[in-house]
């Protein structure tokens, strides 16, 4: 089976099978790799030519958060089926230009209004979650289109609070 | 000593005061919030109760519904833990009352040290330096200003009934001196339901040293020597060390006994810290004490092998200190790190969620004292902090190398973390040297969030990760297409129809 695994901006083709109760990787093409990986009640031991690696992995979707001996990676893997599929329903909604709620909390302060113009990482809204305030900034320069929220709004993560032209 | 004690408090000190309860052989009582249900420290109790909704205000902030569930569960003595009500002068007064043990402080010393005004005071009063400041609330801006022209800027606006960083904002110019004072009046009101602030100098590149003491109701108080918690981010502490790496045995001897002295004068009760500023030139300022247990208190007992929490059951069930002040050694060297389910890759928002996979690191030298598990859910409604790492090595370096290795071990995912920020700081050079003040996160956030992102640094490393990724993506796929051999349904058909068609087409 063949899958694309992007990490830190480079992306590889990985080419897995399973043999005689182990696993079998080549990257791009390369030399097939020979893998003991086994899953414990937590997490998972990979043995390569007798080096011995702790992995820790949690996925959303197609995206991997893998610990492997105490480093942390951010792993995107997409089956080449599943690639093939989405080139065929089209690209996804691009979020920039937004601000988005990262977490559930409240809305304390409103910084801008509506047809203000904002530079690069200026402060537009002050939210409180888990007993802290927080800033939240804007990526990029340009005018406030649209504010969704007001003062005291309770919001979910994910929320759309703040959208610029 | 007491038979049943009841916690008021939730998250990893819940756990740690019930651990204590346990090894004395004391029934624990817990309580917990309607989002707490699944907390950890609800399982390990003896007994738990509810106390109310998930907002704090309306559970482990309500102090009639904890005193009468102290007396309905039949518990003689309350610990507060930190936070909450634990450094509430009206509540232990309450539990004076009920009759109920108020395990610190006596609610008189509470409340005189719990305003930072009249403590500064009594502090200048008996002789113990005190940082510049306002001897006054803030009424007026003016007054601010005022100020601010006679000292300088920086100052800091500090809320008088604060304390964790939270009503206190830094000024650099006139220009935010307005904006500090109101967010700062806001947050102390939210936290504390008190919005007095008041200004005081700021010094520059300080560092905060704090010593933990110990008072018994024989009149006996003595101090555990120092900690050094200089390493903070937006005032809140991530990570503390004791001895400090500053420390000579001159100047500990100096702060040793004046922290005594300020201690003796609110004939004070039960474990408490006197935090201190140290400038350049090694001169020290009282900053404020902080009258409950600390969260830092498990590197105290690293060094000194004394329990803290035990000795607080002890001396509130009326016992005298069971040691004298020489009795008490320093030894070796202890770090503890706070593991905050925040994202330090996205300016340490707070992350709560369900954590998918949490495992402790263990071995020689390491200390957990945690909150959470595989499974458990952070609930968005309290601190975000939710374990603690302590290391103990013989030298500095020796813990050092110790937590270095039991942070690599520590796994949380699931949520973001702060254990990427954590490894990355325990070896950074100024760290290792041990050459930091209060300015150093500020200084080298920048450079050590270039470190979160865990570089590919070799070849048989990168081939491994992308193995291991790679085997784990086949098994999925593998799993997903075992599933639908038993029972098809009509769905999955449709689905893989779809899936065909659309290749077709390529």
């Amino acid at each position: 089976m063949n899958f694309e695994a992007t990490v830190a901006g480079k992306t590889r083709v990985l080419h897995v099978r399973e043999e005689d109760g182990h696993y079998v990787v080549a990257i791009d093409d390369g030399k097939p790799i020979h893998a003991d990986f086994v899953k414990l009640a937590s997490g998972y031991n990979l043995i390569i030519q007798n080096r011995s690696y702790v992995v820790s992995l949690a996925s959303t979707n197609s995206n991997y958060d893998i610990q492997l001996d105490g480093k942390l990676f951010r792993v995107e893997l997409v089956s080449e089926l599943k690639k093939a599929q989405k080139r065929l329903r089209g690209g996804e909604l691009s979020g920039a230009g937004t601000v988005i709620a990262k977490m559930p909390g409240k809305i304390v302060k409103i910084l801008v209004h509506v047809g203000e113009d904002v530079h690069d990482g200026q402060s537009v809204i002050i939210m409180e979650a888990m007993k802290m305030e927080n800033e939240l900034r804007v990526l990029s320069k340009g005018k406030i289109k649209e504010i969704r929220v007001k003062e005291g709004d309770s919001v979910e993560a994910g929320t759309t609070l703040v959208v610029l032209e | 000593m007491f038979k049943k004690v009841l916690i008021a408090n939730r998250g990893e000190i819940a756990v740690r005061v019930i651990r204590a309860c346990r090894d004395l052989g004391i029934k624990s009582v817990a309580i917990y919030s309607e989002a707490d249900r699944n907390s950890l420290h609800v399982q390990l109790a003896d007994f738990a109760y509810c106390a109310g909704p998930a907002p704090s205000s309306e559970s482990y902030l309500n102090q009639r519904r904890i005193l009468d569930l102290a007396i309905a569960s039949g518990a003689e003595a309350i610990h507060p833990g930190y936070g909450f009500l634990s450094e509430n002068s009206k509540f232990a007064k309450e539990c004076e009352k009920s009759g109920i043990v108020f395990i610190g402080p006596r609610s008189d010393a509470l409340q005189l040290m719990g305003d930072k005004l009249t403590s500064r005071k009594t502090m200048m009063d008996n002789g113990v330096p005190v940082v510049p400041g306002t001897d006054k609330a803030i009424t007026s801006l003016d007054d601010a200003k005022k100020f601010a022209a006679q000292y300088g800027y920086p100052i800091l606006v500090k809320a008088s009934a604060g304390g964790g960083g939270k009503g206190m904002r830094l000024v650099e110019s006139e220009k935010s001196l307005a904006s500090a004072i109101e967010g700062a009046r806001r947050e102390s009101e939210k936290a504390f339901g008190n919005s007095d602030v008041y200004l005081e100098k700021y010094l520059e590149e300080p560092h905060h040293i704090e010593f933990q003491i110990f008072g018994d109701s024989h009149g006996n108080i003595v101090h555990l020597y120092e900690r050094e918690c200089s390493m903070q981010r937006r005032h809140q502490k991530v990570l503390e060390e004791s001895p400090s790496p500053i420390m000579t045995g001159e100047l500990r001897k100096k702060m040793g006994d004046v922290a005594v002295r300020a201690a003796k004068a609110v004939n004070y009760t039960n474990a408490g810290t006197i935090e201190f500023l140290v400038d350049k030139q090694r001169n020290f300022y009282f900053l404020e004490m902080n009258t409950r247990l600390q969260v830092e208190h498990p590197i105290t007992e690293l060094v000194t092998d004394i329990d803290i929490v035990k000795l607080q059951l002890a001396v509130a069930h009326g016992e005298a200190i069971p040691f004298s002040q020489s009795a008490i050694k320093q030894l070796g060297h202890a770090i503890e790190c706070r593991i905050y389910a925040e994202d330090p890759e996205n300016d340490f928002l707070p992350c709560p969620g369900l954590i998918k996979e949490f495992n402790l690191p263990s071995g020689p030298g390491i200390r957990n004292d945690e909150a959470a598990y595989s499974g458990y859910e952070v609930p968005i409604h309290y601190d975000p902090m939710i374990a603690k790492l302590s290391c103990w090595g013989e030298s500095r370096m020796a813990a050092i190398g110790t937590m270095q290795r039991a942070l690599n071990e520590y796994t949380i995912l699931g949520i973001k973390s702060s254990l990427p920020f954590h490894r990355a700081l325990v070896r950074h050079p100024k760290f290792l040297k041990g050459d930091y003040t209060t300015n150093f996160l500020n200084e080298a956030l920048p450079e050590l969030s270039s470190e979160f992102q865990a570089e590919i640094k070799d070849r048989d490393f990168e081939e491994a990760l992308l193995v291991a990724a790679g085997i784990e993506a086949f098994r999925k796929e593998a799993i997903g297409r075992e599933r639908p051999q038993g029972r098809v349904s009509a769905r999955r058909v449709w689905i893989q129809t779809g899936r065909q068609e659309s290749l077709r087409r390529l």
